[in-house]
């Protein structure tokens, strides 16, 4: 972790927790990891209130711990939970959006939990005023008082089970709270030994044992089965003894949920019915906390749609976002491609999460602005519309004919994709694609552009959503991926992500670099990202500069560490004369650099709120007292009063830049 | 040296590559040489009459060809045909400076030299011809005075004498190249140096037109969004009748609608995707027969040129390729110039753009209490 990540982490956690926390978690951070004697020397506090500071820490899952088998237990700071302190904001907007306004006061709740039981969770919405739930550290208030009237037990219940659903918030796991080296090393304790396996090869043992770590590991962080049941045996007696009751409950209860989440929620979403259904609840005795890796993804949903906004248009966006929104439940984290192994030379595109034309069109029925969204409304335009029929049919007459050959090979995983979709389809566009399906079956025709448009005047949006989609697909980022209509398979659409986060990437370097350095500096930076490494001679020559004027920007660039030089002597004398200076573009080391200088103005934001807040120090003490709360008109005078409200909108500006700062750090680390 | 002459014995033509430079070219038509209206020769001839019958037989033939021996003896002037005096004949020419012995696939050949050429040489010195040769021969790309001194194996002051005899009797001229400036190059005085040279239309006396570069990348642009993108229709009201008087932003109002009146359009947010499959977008060629259409360029610019032009303009993000690169589109929403501004969360930030933010620290000398920067931004 760099310094200004580690700067930035110890701000955030200070201005949520306040100073005694931070002091602690800094220490943490620096020293590595600490048992609590360790802990008490370096911060030289009272260890009664290392202990307090550690527990705020715990309950926030700031910190890891691990306790090693002489019973010490060891704490280490998470940097990934501190960071995302920043994006509490930006969570409980989304939540909002998504599963509505109580929704993201669930979601801010849990934040100040960190981590909360279903059942106190509940109480403290049904009889709040009398008994704050036990977890509160007493930062504040649960909730707006105007949502707090309609509440009931069972509303916030259908909340929680909705935003279990929608994988916004997700099962604690002890896993969660351990460092990956930990959870890797437990894992291993877990899983039998090499020579379990009964395979004719040591390596082969190896690899089988490895996977099953693997597995393992895969399971602890999406806890959805009640199972670990070995872990157990193997944790619970120490876990017992050193870690708040509350924590090895935690364990036991596992053991007793149901699954819920994810795979089996995404797919049909029966299992969670039935379960409110009988009991009218969720488990009171669950354990839930924030799911930061499904945020990072509608986040990231975000973006992409953002870039189709300013690359295609308004519309098509929208098409796009529908799009992203079907695949979100199969989406569980932004690094790896759901569902699609990877072999070496990138996942099989075939096995990503799909989503068909029809999917779209139903959910996109009521959008009366689509057609709209096109130039060709203009007559003379028409001629052109005319041409391109040609081509696209034999386009997809291409692809038709490879995935003919693909079938072949693997006709069985052909047949089971299309199960799992027509499960999903069954219950948005009920009867209507498998008609289509059979449809295909009996009358297929190789041009099944033919069709499409046969099939027009039942749904005159068709063409035009299909339209959206192809621009998506047929732009130069490949916002989609296009399976064209099979005998047996509806059209299809994918996102392969990883390209795609590499342009969006590429996109947002370079808007920072052209804002900073001018539109010369992007030409030279795009030069050299497309030709890799150029001598000067060459430089000039293709980018039609000024050797003078190029020199200064290449320069500038090269002392801000956004492009590189090499050196390549001609012989061993290494006469600069007879050496060859060679400028390349590095998109790793431009971007890491970049997300250095991201982090770094985030934590002298910060610093600045602190600065600016105390030299008002005294009015907003004032202020926030439990008898002038409510009553400022009464207690303030006017100048303190405008200072005040200064001070606030300053915040707030403040504020929205580390937003937008986040959103950039967002790009270059998480999608 | 019949090797190295050899490599230049059969050289493009040189009138279609001076077109499109941007400087017009001196062409240069051969002159008639004296002796080529000589008749044919009657009778027993002197060696002397043999041999310029033989030169003015081969005059006739285009400039720079090429004979060999069997060529020259089916021409059937030489008496007694035979290998023997043939070669006689044509070393005594080449001596005399009008033929210019060459080797081809190990066989002697001969090259035809003007009269005038011819004349040059024997007014010269054995160096100075010896340096005059190279180059002739380094034809319109010159050559760099550095490799003249290698091949020649002169000494320097000898080599630099005959230089400057060489210049004051005008034959030669020192130009500079696009590659490398600092490098003297000589070539032929009445020679145009080649486009590898001067470095083709965006460049003018070795130094590049920025200005030319951007005025054509501005209307190639223009040209593009207007047909890549669908634009609303321009509002009637632009076609009021002009007053005799302007102010000055209505100057700059009427100048900005001619602009647009052009076959190109800005970029503007009403603009609208065509449909997926458009395959209107303008290619290389297209573009190319556009500009050289406009007649911005005082000459004609090539494909290749345009090429350039338009990867410049990819670079800067303001186009990018579609139909499989071999078509352009204007990318939407530009940042810079006259673009849209498009910012992002760190270039707007204070610290985004500060100069000084590799120095910031906490309680160093600059730091974000004392930082004048946030101050302006944050009362901004």
């Amino acid at each position: 972790m760099s310094r200004y990540a580690s700067e930035l982490c110890v701000l955030l956690v200070d201005n949520l927790y306040g100073e005694l926390t931070s002091r602690i978690f800094q220490v943490i951070l620096r020293e590595g990891r600490l048992s609590i004697p360790a802990l008490i020397h370096h911060t030289g506090l009272t260890p009664r209130l290392v202990k307090h500071g550690i527990a705020v820490l715990l309950q926030q899952q700031l910190v890891f711990w691990h306790t090693s088998a002489e019973d010490a237990t060891v704490y280490e700071a998470n940097t990934t939970a501190a960071y995302n302190l920043v994006r509490a904001g930006k969570y409980v907007q989304i939540a909002e959006e998504q599963l509505g306004h109580f929704a993201g006061a669930v979601i801010s709740n849990l934040l100040l939990l960190g981590h909360a039981r279903v059942g106190d969770l509940v109480q403290a919405y049904g009889t709040r005023s009398k008994d704050k739930p036990p977890l509160s550290n007493g930062s504040g208030s649960v909730t707006d008082d105007n949502v707090e009237s309609d509440v009931t037990p069972k509303s916030v219940h259908i909340t929680l089970h909705d935003l279990l659903q929608a994988g916004l918030v997700s099962l604690v796991n002890e896993s969660h709270f351990r460092s990956d080296a930990d959870n890797r090393i437990e894992a291993g304790k877990v899983v039998p030994a090499a020579e379990y396996f009964k395979n004719k090869t040591k390596r082969e043992n190896e690899e089988q044992r490895e996977m099953a770590i693997l597995q393992k590991l895969e399971e602890w962080k999406y806890p959805t089965a009640p199972e670990e049941e070995e872990v157990e045996i193997v944790n619970r007696g120490k876990k017992r003894r050193l870690e708040d009751p509350k924590e090895s409950e935690t364990i036991k209860r596992q053991r007793l949920y149901l699954p819920l989440v994810d795979k089996v929620a995404s797919t049909a979403g029966t299992a969670g019915a039935l379960r409110i259904g009988h009991t009218g609840a969720l488990n009171n005795d669950h354990i839930l906390r924030i799911n930061h890796d499904k945020f990072a993804v509608i986040m990231r949903n975000r973006s992409l749609v953002a870039l189709a906004e300013q690359s295609i248009c308004k519309t098509t966006a929208k098409v796009y976002a529908e799009v992203l929104r079907r695949l979100e439940s199969k989406v569980r984290n932004c690094k790896e491609e759901t569902g699609a192994p990877d072999f070496g030379d990138g996942p099989e595109l075939h096995a990503l999460p799909q989503v068909s034309t029809d999917d779209i069109v139903a959910a996109l029925r009521h959008s009366t602005d689509l057609a709209n969204a096109f130039g060709n409304v203009d007559a003379s335009r028409v001629n052109l519309r005319q041409s391109d029929h040609p081509k696209r049919r034999r386009r997809r007459e291409e692809s038709d004919s490879e995935d003919e050959v693909m079938k072949d090979g693997n006709a069985s995983r052909g047949e089971e994709e299309d199960e799992d979709d027509s499960d999903s389809e069954a219950l948005l566009t009920s009867a209507s694609s498998e008609s289509e399906e059979e449809k295909g079956e009996a009358e297929y025709d190789p041009s099944s552009s033919t069709k499409t448009r046969a099939k027009a005047p039942e749904n005159p949006q068709l063409n035009t959503i299909r339209d959206h989609l192809l621009l998506l697909a047929q732009h130069p980022y490949q916002f989609l991926h296009h399976f064209p209509e099979t005998p047996i398979l509806p059209e299809k659409w994918t996102v392969y992500f990883a390209p795609l986060m590499a342009h969006l990437t590429h996109h947002t370097l370079l808007r920072t670099i052209t804002s900073r350095y001018g539109l010369r500096a992007a030409r030279l930076t795009r030069l050299l990202s497309e030709k890799g490494k150029v001598d000067e001679k060459n430089l000039c020559s293709l980018s039609l500069l000024n050797q003078k004027t190029m020199r200064s920007y290449l320069t500038a660039l090269h002392q801000a560490g956004m492009i590189q030089l090499q050196e390549v002597p001609r012989d061993n004398s290494r006469n600069p004369q007879r050496t060859l200076y060679l400028w390349f573009f590095d998109i790793e080391r431009c971007k890491a650099k970049m997300l250095q200088e991201t982090y770094k103005s985030m934590a002298r934001c910060l610093q600045r709120v602190q600065v600016e807040g105390d030299k008002v120090k005294s009015t907003v003490e004032k202020a926030s007292r439990s008898d002038v709360i409510g009553r400022e008109e009464e207690f303030l005078g006017v100048q303190e009063r405008e200072a005040l409200r200064k001070w606030r909108e300053m915040e707030d500006k403040i504020w929205g830049e580390v937003a937008r700062l986040d959103d950039m750090v967002a790009i270059m680390r998480d999608f | 040296m019949n090797n190295h002459l050899s490599l230049h014995c059969d050289t493009g033509d040189n009138r279609s590559e001076s077109d499109s430079t941007m400087v017009t070219l001196v062409k240069e038509y051969p002159t008639k040489d004296d002796d080529l209206t000589m008749g044919e020769p009657s009778g027993v001839s002197s060696p002397q009459e043999l041999r310029n019958a033989l030169y003015a037989r081969c005059a006739t033939f285009e400039e720079n060809h090429v004979f060999d021996q069997n060529e020259l003896l089916s021409f059937n002037i030489l008496p007694e045909n035979n290998v023997e005096k043939l070669i006689v004949h044509t070393n005594r020419l080449a001596k005399d400076g009008l033929f210019k012995l060459m080797t081809k696939d190990g066989k002697a050949c001969w090259k035809v030299v003007k009269r005038s050429d011819a004349a040059k040489y024997k007014s010269l010195s054995q160096d100075e011809a010896l340096v005059y040769s190279y180059i002739e021969a380094a034809q319109r790309e010159g050559i760099w005075s550095k490799l003249l001194r290698n091949k020649t194996n002169l000494h320097m002051t000898t080599m630099n004498r005959a230089i400057k005899n060489l210049e004051s009797k005008n034959y030669i001229k020192s130009i500079k190249t696009v590659k490398w400036p600092n490098r003297k190059t000589y070539m032929l005085a009445k020679l145009q140096p080649s486009e590898n040279v001067t470095g083709g239309p965006f460049y003018t006396d070795g130094i590049l037109d920025e200005e030319f570069v951007h005025q054509m990348s501005l209307w190639a642009e223009r040209y593009i969004i207007g047909r890549s993108w669908w634009h609303p229709s321009l509002p009637e009201s632009v076609k009021r009748k002009p007053k005799s008087k302007l102010t000055q932003e209505e100057a700059e109002e009427l100048r900005a609608r001619e602009l647009r009146r052009g076959q190109g359009r800005a970029r503007s947010e009403a603009m609208l995707p065509f449909r997926a499959g458009y395959n209107g977008y303008p290619t290389l060629a297209e573009i190319t027969r556009a500009i050289n259409a406009s007649e911005l360029s005082g000459v004609v610019m090539k494909e290749s040129e345009v090429g350039q032009l338009l990867d410049i303009l990819c670079w800067d993000g303001r186009l990018e390729k579609v139909l499989n690169g071999k078509s352009y589109r204007a990318v939407r929403l530009v940042i810079g110039e006259e673009g849209i501004l498009l910012d992002n969360g760190l270039t707007e930030s204070p610290c985004g753009r500060c100069p000084v933010f590799d120095m910031c620290e906490e309680d160093g000398p600059v730091n974000a209490r004392n930082c004048e920067y946030f101050q302006e931004w944050l009362q901004h």
